[in-house]
C-alpha cells in the first residue's frame, strides 16, 4: 500500500502539471482578450479580466486592468473596490493610487482624491517613474484648480515640473511677466503679455507641427490651430488691447498649443513652461 | 498502546495521502469536464449552457440508476451508514461512480459542489483500505468518518472544520483514539492536496475590522434573515425530494435532465449559478456584485440547488450552501451600506459571516459552521459577527424545521441513522433528578439492630444508609436487619453487621449512566454534597432510577 504512493503521486503530477499549463494558457488568453476589449468594449473586457482571474491569473496588471474596465463600464463601486484589493496588498503602487484617486475625483470627495494623488505622485511606478509622477502630480494640481484651490494647485504643478530651486525661480519669474490674468495690468500690458504668449506658442507648434504632421488625426488638429493662429498674427497689436474677444481667443490658441502632449515636439523651453503653468491655472480667459 | 490501535494512526495517515490524492483528482476532473462541456468563458454561449447540463443530466441519471445506486445524493448520508450500519463498509464502486458522476454534474453546471462527495470518496477509500489490511472490526467502523474527515479536508482546504464536521455530524462523540485517527487524516489529506496544487485559500478574504459595535445588529438581522432563507431552502428540499421520488421510475432518468435544462435557462442570465461558484463568492467578497445582483444570485442558486438535489443529481450540499450565505450576506451589507454607510463594515465580512449563517441554518452543524469562517478567513476577530449571526440562523432554523436536513434525508430514505443533533439536545438526566430525601432513610450505626428495624419499619424504602463513623457510610436492607433479629443479634450496633459503601459515592450533579455504574456495587449508594463530602444531600437507589421519567 505504502509503495503504490510512489506512482499514485507520479500520475497525479504529471495530470496537475497540464491542468496547471492549461489554466496558465487560459489566463494568458483571456488577459490578452481583456486587453484588446478595453478601448472599445469595456464591458466585454470586465468579463474577460474576470475570467482571466479565475483560471489563476492574480497578477496585478489583470487586476488592475479590470478596475479599469469596470471604471469604463461606469462601474466605479467594484473598480474601487478590486483596487482597494490591490491597495492593501501594494500600498505604494502609483497606478492603483492614480486609478483610486481619479474615481474618488469622480465622484466628487475631494479629500479622498487629493490623498490618492499625493500616494501616487510619491508612489512607486514600474514604467518611467518620474514621468509618471509628474502626470500624476499635473492631474492633482488640474483637480484642485477646478475646484477653485489655486494656491495649492499651483503649488502642485511647481512640484509637477520637477525642476531645480533655480529652474523653479525662472519659471515663476516668468509667470510673472506672462501672466495676462494680474488684476493690476492695464489693457496695453495685458495685451502685450498676450501677444508675447502666442509667439511661445508659434514656436512650439512649429516644431510639434514638424514632428505630428504625418499624422492625419492630429494633422487636422493642427490644422485649426495654425488657421487661428495665423488669424491672430495678422491682427494689430492694439486690438489685444481693445479687443476681449482677441484676448480670449489669443490665449486660448495659445494655452492649446501649450496643451499639446510633450514628446514628439521636443523639449519644451523655460516660456512654455511658464505658459503651461499659466493656462493650467486658468480654465478661462481673464476678464 | 494496542499494536492495532498504532497501525489504526499509522493508516489513518495513508488515508489521508490518498484521499489527498483521490480530491486533487477529482478538482482536476471537474474542471477538465467544465472546460470540455461549457467552455472557458465564465458565461457560455446560448446553446451550450442551455443544452449541456440537460444533455449531461442524462448520462448521469443512467450512471446513477444503472451502475451506481449507492451515489445519489451528498455523501455524508452513506458515511454516516457505513458507520451506524455498514460495519464501515462502503463499496470501491460506489467511489469510482461517485467520483464520474459527480464529477460530471458539477463539470456541466449542476448547482452542486465537491465537497459532500470528496467526503464520501474519502470514506470509501479508507473503507477499501480497511477491509485490504483486515482491520478489527471496531477499527472497520471508525474508519470510514477518518477517510471522511480527510476527503473533506482536502476539498476545503480547512483541516479543523472537517475534523469538527466529522465529529459534530457523523462519529458524534469525541473520543481520544478516533479523534486522533481523524486529526491525522485529514492533515496528511490537506499536505497532500497542498503539494499539488499550492496552499492558496478558496477565497481571497479581505481584512475585517468591526467599523461600529450598532453593526452587530446588522449581522443579527443577517443572522435571522439567513435562518429563514436556510428554513426556505431546507423547506423546499424536504417537500421536493419525496414527491419527486414518488414519480414512477422512467421519470427518475430524466429528472436530472430537467433540472439542468432549468438551470440552463436561468444561466443564460445569471451564469454564477453553474457549478460550485466559488469565484462569484470570491467576486462577492471582493465587492464586484450590487445589491439587486447579490439578492437574485442568493434566490436563484437556491432554486438551482434544489432542483440539482431533489432529483438525485450526486453532488454536495456544502458549496451552494456557502454560495447562497455569502450572496445573502453581501446584499444585507450592500442595503445596510445604502441605509447607514458609517457604520458598515466592508462587504467580505459580511460575506463571509452570510456563508456562516447559512452553513448553520441549513447543515446544522453550529459548531463546525463559528471554526470553518475563522479558518477560511484566517481572522479571530470575526468570530463575534459569526457567533452572533449562526446562532440567530441556527435557532430560527430549528424552531422552526424540528429534524435537521442530514435527518431528514435520511428518513426519506428509510434509513433509521442516529441524529447528532438530536443526541446533542436530548436532556442528560442527572443523579439530582432521580435521589431522593435520605432524612427517612438513614439509620445510625451506633444504634441497636431491633431499634433500626423499628424504624426502618415504617419507612417506604427496602434500602437503608448507615451512618458510620467520619463521613462513612454503610447499605443495609430491611430484610438483613430481620435476618440479624431472627438470629438472635437484635441488640449488638447496627455497625457490626453493615456492608460499608465503597467510595466514592456520588455527586448530584454526575449523571445517570455514572450513577447505574456505582449502583451495579451496592443496591444504595450515598449522594454527598462536592463540596462537604460528609454532608449527605440524598441517596439513590435502583428503584429511583426505574421510577425516573424520560426527559422530553
Amino acid at each position: 500500500m505504502l509503495v503504490g504512493t510512489v506512482p499514485a503521486f507520479a500520475i497525479t503530477q504529471i495530470v496537475v502539471n497540464r491542468y496547471r499549463a492549461e489554466r496558465q494558457r487560459l489566463a494568458l488568453e483571456w488577459s490578452a482578450r481583456g486587453q484588446r476589449d478595453l478601448a472599445s468594449r469595456p464591458a466585454d473586457a470586465v468579463t474577460d479580466f474576470v475570467t482571466a482571474m479565475s483560471y489563476g491569473s492574480d497578477r496585478p496588471t489583470d487586476r488592475l486592468l479590470l478596475a479599469r474596465a469596470l471604471v469604463a463600464s461606469e462601474r466605479p463601486a467594484e473598480a474601487k473596490a478590486q483596487l482597494l484589493g490591490l491597495a492593501a496588498e501594494d500600498m505604494a503602487n502609483g497606478d492603483v493610487n492614480l486609478e483610486l484617486a481619479r474615481i474618488a475625483a469622480a465622484g466628487g470627495d475631494v479629500d479622498e482624491a487629493v490623498r490618492y494623488y499625493h500616494a501616487a505622485a510619491d508612489g512607486v511606478w514600474a514604467v518611467d517613474a518620474p514621468a509618471a509622477r509628474r502626470e500624476a502630480r499635473i492631474e492633482l494640481a488640474r483637480f484642485l484648480m477646478s475646484h477653485g484651490q489655486q494656491t495649492k494647485g499651483q503649488a502642485e504643478l511647481i512640484g509637477a515640473l520637477q525642476l531645480d530651486a533655480r529652474e523653479t525661480l525662472d519659471i515663476a519669474e516668468r509667470v510673472l511677466t506672462l501672466d495676462p490674468y494680474v488684476e493690476r495690468l492695464g489693457p496695453r500690458a495685458r495685451g502685450q503679455r498676450v501677444r508675447r504668449a502666442l509667439a511661445i506658442a508659434r514656436a512650439r507648434f512649429d516644431r510639434c507641427h514638424d514632428a505630428w504632421a504625418a499624422d492625419e488625426t492630429v494633422a487636422s488638429r493642427l490644422d485649426e490651430l495654425r488657421t487661428r493662429l495665423e488669424a491672430l498674427e495678422k491682427q494689430r497689436p492694439e486690438t489685444f488691447e481693445r479687443s476681449v474677444a482677441a484676448v480670449d481667443e489669443g490665449l486660448a490658441v495659445a494655452f492649446d498649443i501649450e496643451k499639446l502632449p510633450p514628446g514628439a515636439c521636443g523639449a519644451d523651453s523655460s516660456d512654455d513652461r511658464a505658459v503651461a503653468a499659466i493656462a493650467s491655472q486658468h480654465a478661462t480667459p481673464p476678464r | 498502546m494496542k499494536r492495532e490501535e498504532q497501525l489504526f494512526l499509522v493508516i489513518a495517515i495513508l488515508i489521508g495521502v490518498y484521499a489527498g490524492l483521490s480530491v486533487v483528482a477529482f478538482r482536476v476532473a471537474i474542471e477538465w469536464l467544465r472546460l470540455v462541456l461549457l467552455g472557458s468563458s465564465l458565461s457560455p454561449s446560448f446553446p451550450r449552457v442551455v443544452l449541456v447540463p440537460a444533455l449531461t443530466g442524462l448520462v448521469i441519471a443512467a450512471l446513477t440508476i444503472g451502475l451506481f445506486p449507492a451515489v445519489r445524493g451528498s455523501g455524508v448520508n452513506q458515511t454516516k451508514a457505513a458507520l451506524y450500519i455498514y460495519d464501515g463498509y462502503i463499496s470501491f464502486r460506489t467511489v469510482v461512480g461517485k467520483f464520474v458522476t459527480s464529477a460530471l454534474a458539477i463539470g456541466s453546471g449542476q448547482s452542486l459542489g465537491p465537497e459532500d462527495p470528496s467526503l464520501q470518496i474519502g470514506a470509501g477509500l479508507a473503507s477499501a483500505l480497511g477491509r485490504r489490511l483486515k482491520l478489527s472490526r471496531t477499527h472497520l467502523r471508525y474508519i470510514a468518518p477518518v477517510g471522511a474527515a480527510a476527503g473533506l479536508a482536502a476539498a476545503f482546504h480547512s483541516p479543523i472544520t472537517a475534523v469538527l464536521f466529522v465529529i459534530e455530524e457523523v462519529i458524534g462523540r469525541w473520543s481520544a483514539g478516533v479523534l486522533g485517527a481523524v486529526v491525522l487524516a485529514a492533515v496528511s489529506s490537506v499536505v497532500t492536496e497542498q503539494w499539488f496544487l499550492g496552499d492558496q485559500p478558496l477565497f481571497r478574504v479581505p481584512t475585517y475590522h468591526l467599523v461600529h459595535p450598532s453593526e452587530l445588529l446588522a449581522y443579527a438581522a443577517l443572522g435571522l434573515i439567513g435562518g429563514g432563507v436556510s428554513l426556505a431552502f431546507v423547506k423546499l428540499i424536504a417537500v421536493l425530494r419525496p414527491r419527486l421520488r414518488q414519480l414512477p421510475v422512467p421519470t427518475w432518468y430524466i429528472q436530472p435532465a430537467i433540472a439542468g435544462l432549468l438551470i440552463g435557462l436561468v444561466a443564460l442570465r445569471f451564469p454564477q449559478v453553474l457549478g460550485a461558484g466559488y469565484d462569484s463568492i470570491d467576486q462577492a467578497m471582493h465587492d464586484q456584485y450590487g445589491w439587486r445582483l447579490l439578492a437574485a444570485l442568493c434566490v436563484t442558486k437556491l432554486l438551482a440547488t434544489t432542483a440539482s438535489f431533489t432529483t438525485g443529481t450526486p453532488g454536495g450540499l456544502f458549496a451552494p450552501t456557502l454560495f447562497i450565505g455569502a450572496m445573502l450576506g453581501g446584499a444585507v451589507c450592500a442595503v445596510e451600506r445604502l441605509m447607514a454607510p458609517g457604520v458598515t463594515g466592508p462587504i467580505g465580512a459580511y460575506v463571509l459571516v452570510g456563508m456562516g449563517t447559512t452553513f448553520a441554518g441549513i447543515l446544522r452543524a453550529p459548531i463546525t459552521s463559528v471554526f470553518m469562517i475563522v479558518e477560511v478567513s484566517g481572522n479571530y476577530s470575526i468570530i463575534l459577527p459569526v457567533m452572533i449571526s449562526n446562532t440567530i440562523a441556527y435557532l430560527v432554523s430549528r424552531r422552526f424545521q424540528h429534524v435537521a436536513l442530514f435527518d431528514l434525508l435520511a428518513r426519506q430514505d428509510g434509513t433509521d441513522l442516529p441524529s447528532m443533533e438530536e443526541e446533542r439536545e436530548a436532556e442528560v438526566r442527572a443523579v439530582e433528578d432521580a435521589m431522593r430525601d435520605p432524612q427517612p432513610f438513614t439509620l445510625r450505626g451506633d444504634d441497636s439492630i431491633d431499634r433500626n428495624l423499628d424504624r426502618a419499619s415504617l419507612a417506604a424504602s427496602e434500602h437503608f444508609l448507615v451512618a458510620l463513623s467520619a463521613g462513612a457510610w454503610g447499605a443495609i436492607s430491611r430484610w438483613e436487619l430481620q435476618a440479624h433479629h431472627d438470629q438472635g443479634r437484635g441488640s449488638e450496633p447496627t455497625s457490626a453487621v453493615v456492608v460499608p459503601v465503597a467510595k466514592p459515592y456520588l455527586y448530584p450533579d454526575q449523571s445517570m449512566e455514572f450513577a447505574l455504574r456505582v449502583l451495579r456495587r451496592t443496591p444504595v449508594v450515598p449522594v454527598v454534597h462536592r463540596a462537604k463530602p460528609d454532608h449527605l444531600v440524598g441517596m439513590l437507589a435502583l428503584d429511583d432510577v426505574m421510577r425516573l421519567k424520560p426527559a422530553d
